[in-house]
């Protein structure tokens, strides 16, 4: 029993880039394990459920350092490619260097030229960051890939704005790496924010249509109901939207009236509240202070919108109810952190919206990063 | 229960199992799987890692029908972790139990 154990241990964690003395390391001390376990004249049946097969051990070693990441990683899915990979990591320095010259001298295309220079941590990341098990290395290559998409629109077609939106493609592939311990439709919820800015910032640039596009954000609350486990709740609740989208474009389009038009979305607004103990709108539950802020906001939105005709930027006074939520139940250490995506997306929004700085202001979502990493760093 | 609240816990009992005590492998593992419900499988990898981060060092002491057998002993960082796990528990676990006894206020 024994060798035949060690045996599949051994070759199960050779499939893995292990160091040699590691994996002898390993296997020795599975090999004590058993005669520990052998002396105390334990059964086969009850060391196996002891120390677990060879393909649970492996497993659990992979998990327990994997899971750990950056600050301890010790075993990684092998490739027998890896080392002649390496030597082409190593090489991209020269040879960014000399299609660099090539393109600067030989065309004259020095800018944009410099472009090869970002193949050099590309080409790291594809060699070292690839795993058949995660979509990491997609990830860690999206922002380069994002952000050559990005100066070809602009450089290539002067399409700055609304070129920024293929940054959008960075917290979506984030969000697709977490699929497989997602629900589906927690998934589509996750995504329904991005979807949504990509479509009402397209359509609204090509056609000029921000208004009623806009309500393509309804879809973020309208699949965040899905959750919801009771089906008449559902049904209600999307029945509710439906009839406010419904009733807004009417007033609009048949009377002119979009701002009182808004008047129909206190009806889903109004049913989620009553409808759910966790209520869609409001992130951390109900209280008194929550639905009088809900409602302080809505009136500032459309007292603004009505009196200076702002509704395209006064939408996000209502970022300022997840803010509120985020102040008044997080760690005082992560408040910070979990607030800057909204902080970021009025700077962004703040910018584009009155300085038409779009092609720039995408970089305001850096600070999320920067942010987290030097609280993190503290 | 979540499996990562698992690992946590079987983490802190791992050293504190050997707070008193140098313990080979085997022994953590059955010591362990007596007293609490886990799967044993993790326990070693726990071990390891956690060996890895300093809070233990081993050595070996021969043995009369095989191989040296391998001890583990606690470090003084692994002592000081211990510490630092112990408190965080009792606070967690103060907590929970205000919650469950449905006192919130205290």
């Amino acid at each position: 029993m024994k060798e035949k154990y060690l045996e599949e241990l051994r070759e199960l964690l050779s499939e893995y880039k292990i160091g040699q003395d590691e994996i002898e390391d390993i296997m020795a001390d599975y090999a004590e394990m058993i005669d520990d376990a052998l002396a105390k004249k334990l059964d086969e049946e009850k060391i196996i459920k002891l120390i677990g097969s060879p393909k649970e051990v492996v497993r659990s070693l992979s998990d327990e350092f994997e899971e750990k990441g950056e600050d301890y990683i010790y075993i990684q899915h092998s490739s027998k490619q890896k080392h002649k990979d390496n030597r082409i990591v190593a090489l991209m320095p020269f040879i960014s260097l000399i299609a660099f010259f090539a393109l600067g001298f030989g065309f004259g295309l020095w800018h944009p030229g410099w472009l090869v220079f970002l193949s050099i941590p590309m080409t790291a990341i594809i060699v070292n960051a690839f795993d058949r098990n995660s979509m990491n290395g997609i990830i860690a290559l999206s922002p380069f890939v994002a952000l050559i998409a990005f100066l070809i629109l602009g450089f290539g077609y002067n399409l700055w704005h609304p070129g920024w939106l293929v940054f959008m493609v960075i917290p979506m592939l984030g969000i697709c790496s977490a699929l497989k311990t997602m629900k589906f439709i927690s998934f589509l919820t996750a995504q329904s924010p991005f979807v949504a800015t990509i479509t009402f910032v397209l359509v609204g640039y090509y056609t000029g249509l921000w208004n009623p596009i806009w309500l393509v954000f309804m879809i973020i609350p309208m699949l965040g109901i899905l959750h919801e486990t009771k089906v008449w709740k559902i049904i209600v609740s999307e029945l509710g939207f439906l009839i406010a989208i419904a009733a807004y474009l009417f007033a609009g389009y048949q009377f002119g009236e979009w701002g009182y038009g808004l008047f129909a979305f206190l009806l889903p607004v109004g049913l989620s509240l009553l409808l759910s103990e966790d209520p869609v709108v409001i992130v951390s539950g109900g209280s008194l202070f929550e639905w009088l802020f809900l409602l302080g906001l809505t009136i500032i939105f459309v007292a603004s919108g009505i009196l200076f005709n702002n509704w395209a930027y006064m939408w996000q006074v209502f970022l300022l109810l997840p803010v509120a939520a985020i102040l008044r139940h997080t760690g005082k250490k992560d408040k910070l952190v979990a607030c800057m995506p909204f902080i970021s997306t009025i700077i962004f929004f703040s910018l584009g919206y009155f300085f038409e700085f779009w092609a720039f202001s995408w970089m305001a979502f850096l600070l999320i990063p920067m942010v987290a990493i030097i609280q993190h760093a503290k | 229960m979540n499996s990562q609240f698992k690992k946590g816990i079987i983490e802190i009992c791992v050293l504190k199992i050997m707070e008193s005590n140098d313990l080979c492998g085997f022994d953590v593992i059955e010591k362990l799987s007596k007293e609490i419900s886990v799967n044993e499988n993790t326990i070693y990898p726990i071990l390891r890692r956690l060996t890895q981060q300093g809070y233990f060092e081993t050595y070996k002491v021969p043995s009369p029908v095989g191989a040296p057998k391998k001890y583990y002993k606690l470090t003084e960082v692994g002592k000081t972790k211990l510490t630092e796990y112990m408190k965080e528990w009792k606070q967690f676990i103060k907590g929970v139990f205000r919650i469950l006894e449905g006192d919130e206020s205290q």
